[in-house]
């Protein structure tokens, strides 16, 4: 795998707008996607027009829009790149001052392009008369311009002042798609650290993040700053007075509280990016040297067939079984079936000293009455109970009026809601017999039982192991 | 997090695995709103707490923040993704099927009698394996991702037919490199002569792999991309396990790291040296 490295500005930009420029120059009777072909001198030319813009930015910063002699520009170029020729250099700066057209449409009212053109925005330099001396034009300078933006990492705070003008002149209207942007914006730029931290060996582009990393964690504070600042605004009540005038005015509907809200999420945003590139800067220093495995999966396929073996299939499976996010499909549920089960109401009632006691109902209201009738009642059904279960699982509800319950005076089937809150009655920890389970289904049973409607939860039982 | 509020948070994570309250390209499954509410007003102890019941089931919470993977917070929401995974080392628990992607990648006509492949078991193992790999390919090394570059999940993408196209390249050219001698055999026979069913193991796999939730189907009939629960997986699984299946290197042989797979021991330091020095 080629290491990636990171691009000169000059160069992203060139190549986000190259096939716009391709497209331009495409005809829809060239069949397939039009590429043209790269003459081998490419690269070359490129690196000699960039070089002379930058060279002309450095002499205009030291003496002003002014003229400069081929001849000075030469040597300059000639002190970075030693073998690059007067020839050469002419017919560069011969294609590059030269216009060319581009064409270009916008949508008008009826739905319909309207075609336009130009030409006095695409020369980079003009030559003097003479031709023996050139000077940036302004697009030049837009391109330089352009090319610093793409270096001003995470300079948001510029956008962020947009959002105190918008409040403090009223212009409501602008402010939630102005945070959308910077939002967006800021999430690009979140994303992009992360890729950064997930794979640190784009060293050109993490240098550059860590070396900015005063200026960026400055611009980040200012843009918080402002953010507050705004917020502030926008909870003012000379805003507020603003705002209903304006809504009044405009028959908006979005509210103020929309303004506020979506200030507040910006400032969660900004806080978010600010500690991620804190991460990102310690990470980055740390791992910088940090070479990449590189995962050719086809080859591994191809590899696993010539190293075949009688255990292969078997250790496949469980390496399979292993990265395969497991599948469960239960029908039904019960806390036992988890690991590490606990019952909070048995560990209240032990902490208290108490016998656990179990979660049961019938018509007799004294409590210790209802628990010894409980496990009378229990004792004395338990083996029909598992004589019953035998057969399979069964639903609480089918048990209630299938079984032939042995019964007291004053007692009813009613006796036997609670079962399902208490198996270890039954089943006394597997001491009287195999364990009874009692799965929650999320049923429900109605059932008539001494002229009463009892609504109870209609879980499955059956006995286990 | 009261018990029933964890027994919701838990039910969601089983079913979907991921929990968000912005949810991308997707309607909000039932109860994850409420579940992402529940997560998200949880203090850092009682995260801690549903951790630890987490791992007694062999899982663990992974939480990615939306921003950092470029995803814009909306008003009133966490902007989390809580994404439920395997904790490393343990077994699930047993309510867990870990084989169950065999049964998955059966031929549900078998039963209708429509069935035309007399697959066994290991043919399952063995297409599932290769087909498992192929996936990876687009998802990483077709796009010149590396596993842990999750966030970049949502750029991996495959289309059932592409996918089908470059099986049946790498089968052609198994098929014109010959078959290994003896025992060695046994895979390329499988593969060989289930060449001419390529779409059918392509289907359910892909089928299987959506069961999964490695993959998700987009908006192009037939084209899935991976899941944000898949692509943390998978930075995990190449960290870890995947080192088994790579070629050795030097004097390393195959049979020594499957015993170690099988045992889950750590891989020697020889490996690990071979392939950093892979990519230099």
């Amino acid at each position: 795998m080629s290491m990636p490295f990171s691009l000169p500005p000059a160069v992203s930009l060139l190549a986000a707008t190259s096939r716009l420029i391709d497209l331009h120059q495409s005809r829809r009777e060239d069949s397939g996607a039009y590429s043209p072909i790269v003459p081998d001198g490419a690269g070359r030319n490129l690196g000699i027009a960039l070089l002379t813009l930058e060279i002309l930015r450095e002499i205009e910063m030291e003496r002003g829009f002014g003229f400069v002699t081929v001849e000075e520009l030469h040597l300059h170029i000639n002190e970075q790149v030693a073998d690059v020729l007067r020839e050469e250099l002419d017919f560069i700066l011969e294609l590059i001052a030269h216009e060319r057209e581009i064409r270009f449409a916008v949508p008008n009212n009826a739905r319909q392009f309207e075609y336009r053109s130009t030409r006095q925005t695409t020369n980079l330099i003009l030559f003097a008369d003479s031709h023996a001396q050139i000077k940036m034009t302004e697009n030049g300078r837009l391109f330089l311009r352009i090319c610093d933006e793409e270096r001003a990492w995470l300079y948001n705070d510029a956008d962020t002042t947009k959002l105190i003008t918008a409040l403090r002149y009223g212009k409501f209207y602008d402010l939630p798609p102005l945070c959308r942007s910077i939002s967006l914006e800021l999430a690009s730029k979140s994303a992009m650290l992360t890729d950064l931290i997930e794979l640190p060996t784009r060293k050109e582009q993490c240098d550059t993040l860590i070396a900015d990393g005063k200026g960026i964690g400055e611009m980040l504070q200012n843009a918080k700053e402002t953010v507050q600042e705004a917020m502030k605004i926008a909870f003012d009540v000379r805003t507020y007075d603003l705002f209903e005038e304006w809504r009044e005015k405009e028959k908006a509907e979005i509210g103020l509280g929309n303004i506020q809200a979506e200030l507040e999420v910006l400032l969660k945003i900004i806080e978010s990016v600010s500690r991620r590139f804190i991460d990102f800067l310690s990470i980055a220093q740390q791992r910088r040297d940090v070479e990449v495995t590189s995962y050719k999966f086809l080859e591994i396929a191809d590899h696993l067939v010539a190293a075949c073996d009688a255990q292969s299939a078997d250790q496949l499976e469980k390496f399979m079984a292993s990265i395969i996010f497991p599948h469960f499909s239960i029908q039904w549920f019960h806390p036992s079936i988890l690991p590490g089960e606990i019952d909070f109401y048995e560990l209240m009632d032990r902490a208290n000293g108490n016998e656990p006691a179990p979660n049961i109902f019938n018509f007799t209201n004294k409590k210790d009455v209802v628990i010894k009738r409980f496990y009378a009642f229990v004792e004395r059904n338990r083996e029909r109970l598992y004589a019953r279960l035998e057969s399979g699982p069964l639903p609480f509800s089918e048990l209630l009026v299938s079984m032939d319950f042995e019964l007291h005076p004053g007692e009813s089937p009613l006796d036997f809601i609670g079962i399902y809150t208490t198996p270890e009655a039954v089943d006394g920890a597997g001491a009287w017999g195999a364990k009874l389970i009692v799965g929650f289904t999320g049923r429900e049973t109605t059932q008539n039982i001494d002229k009463a409607v009892v609504i109870a939860s209609d879980p499955l039982i059956f006995i286990g192991e | 997090m009261t018990p029933s509020e964890s027994g919701l948070v838990f039910s969601v994570l089983l079913n979907h695995r991921t929990i968000t309250d912005n949810p991308q390209d997707r309607a909000p499954h039932k109860d994850e709103i409420d579940a992402a509410r529940i997560l998200s007003n949880c203090s850092s102890s009682q995260l801690l707490d549903f951790e630890d019941f987490l791992n007694a089931q062999g899982l663990s919470l992974h939480i990615i923040d939306g921003l950092d993977i470029g995803i814009p917070p909306k008003p009133s929401g966490s902007n989390k993704f809580y994404i439920l995974i395997r904790k490393r080392g343990t077994d699930p628990a047993a309510y867990f099927d870990q084989r169950w992607f065999i049964e998955g990648m059966r031929d549900k006509r078998k039963e209708r009698g429509e069935d035309s492949l007399e697959n066994s078991r290991v043919d399952t193992i063995f297409w599932f394996a290769r087909l498992w790999l192929n996936l990876q390919w687009f998802f990483y090394e077709k796009i010149s991702r590396q596993p842990s570059q999750v966030s970049r999940y949502d750029r991996a993408l495959v289309l059932t037919d592409n996918f089908v196209k470059v099986v049946n390249e790498g089968i052609e050219t198994m098929g014109n490199r010959g078959r290994p001698e003896d025992e060695a055999g046994v895979m390329y026979d499988v593969l060989w002569k289930g060449r001419t069913q390529i779409k059918t193991w392509v289907k359910r796999f892909l089928r299987t792999m959506e069961q999964a939730g490695v993959i998700e189907e987009t908006r192009v009939p037939g084209e899935y991309r991976q899941t944000l629960a898949a692509a943390v997986d998978m930075a995990m699984i190449a960290e870890r396990e995947l080192a088994y299946l790579m070629p050795p290197t030097g004097k390393d042989n195959i049979m020594p790291r499957s015993v170690m797979l099988l045992t889950g021991a750590p891989l020697p330091v020889e490996i690990s040296e071979g392939d950093s020095h892979a990519s230099n």
